[in-house]
């Protein structure tokens, strides 16, 4: 989940823990048993991974490049 | 066993998945793949696409996905040159299965998604200020390296440790 540098990170924690809480429950409810891989992190950071300069960022690049929106605001995605 | 056998075995049951002549078979992964491959009679139909993926382990990182067990257990139709049309249908049916299943771990990562900002009414507010980015979803189509959804039962698709992004 990528939001814009201006969320406060408060809200990102919250965010983060909420998810975690519905992984959680999606891992271990018979009806379901998927697992949501997921990271919180902002545009800022992104910037970062983009660089491309260390065996992670790599990673990071090539699954924000390959990344489809599934939900929230297409702009941001698009940036 | 030898290639007449898996012939034999084919022509009676009529095309199947690696999986499912693995079972029959009672064979490993590999010396299975080889005795078809040695085998003229037998036709290898592959559903969906190679994929390079990020490996730290490989010398130069990159390494092609789903691996040669993978895609001959889980994505590949093995039949006779006489059966093409079986296997045209099985290939499609195998096509529309893993379509299925992708749309499903997608649909509910976005009801997931939904949810958790429903519940959070600070995160309602922002939601225009945010984009929740999945990589493709596609066990199904071994589409791309990283899913946000792993079924944990099924065993079309391995469970994958993904490392941070």
């Amino acid at each position: 989940m990528i939001a814009e540098d201006s969320v406060a990170k408060e809200a990102l924690k919250a965010l983060d823990e909420a998810i975690l809480r519905k992984k959680h429950f999606l891992l271990v409810h018979p009806n379901y048993q998927e697992e949501i891989d997921y990271l919180v992190k902002d545009i800022a950071k992104v910037r970062q991974q983009l660089l491309f300069d260390s065996f992670q960022h790599m990673i990071a690049g090539k699954i924000i490049h390959e990344g489809e929106l599934l939900f929230g605001s297409a702009a941001v995605f698009q940036k | 066993m030898k290639s007449q056998e898996i012939v034999k075995m084919l022509r009676e049951t009529g095309p199947q998945t690696g999986w499912q002549l693995l079972e029959q078979t009672h064979m490993e992964a590999l010396p299975l793949w080889q005795l078809c491959r040695q085998t003229p009679e037998v036709r290898f139909e592959c559903i969906g696409k190679r994929f390079v993926r990020l490996d730290r382990a490989v010398e130069g990182y990159a390494r092609l996905s789903p691996s040669i067990r993978r895609e001959f257990l889980t994505y590949t139709i093995l039949g006779l040159e006489s059966q093409t049309a079986a296997i045209d249908t099985k290939a499609l049916q195998l096509r529309q299965e893993i379509r299925k299943i992708s749309q499903a771990k997608r649909d509910l990562a976005r009801e997931a998604m939904a949810d958790i900002v429903e519940s959070l009414p600070e995160w309602e507010s922002m939601r225009n200020k945010s984009a929740l980015s999945s990589p493709e979803i596609l066990p199904m189509t071994w589409l791309t390296p990283y899913h946000a959804l792993r079924s944990v039962p099924a065993k079309w698709f391995e469970a994958r440790i993904s490392t941070s992004w």
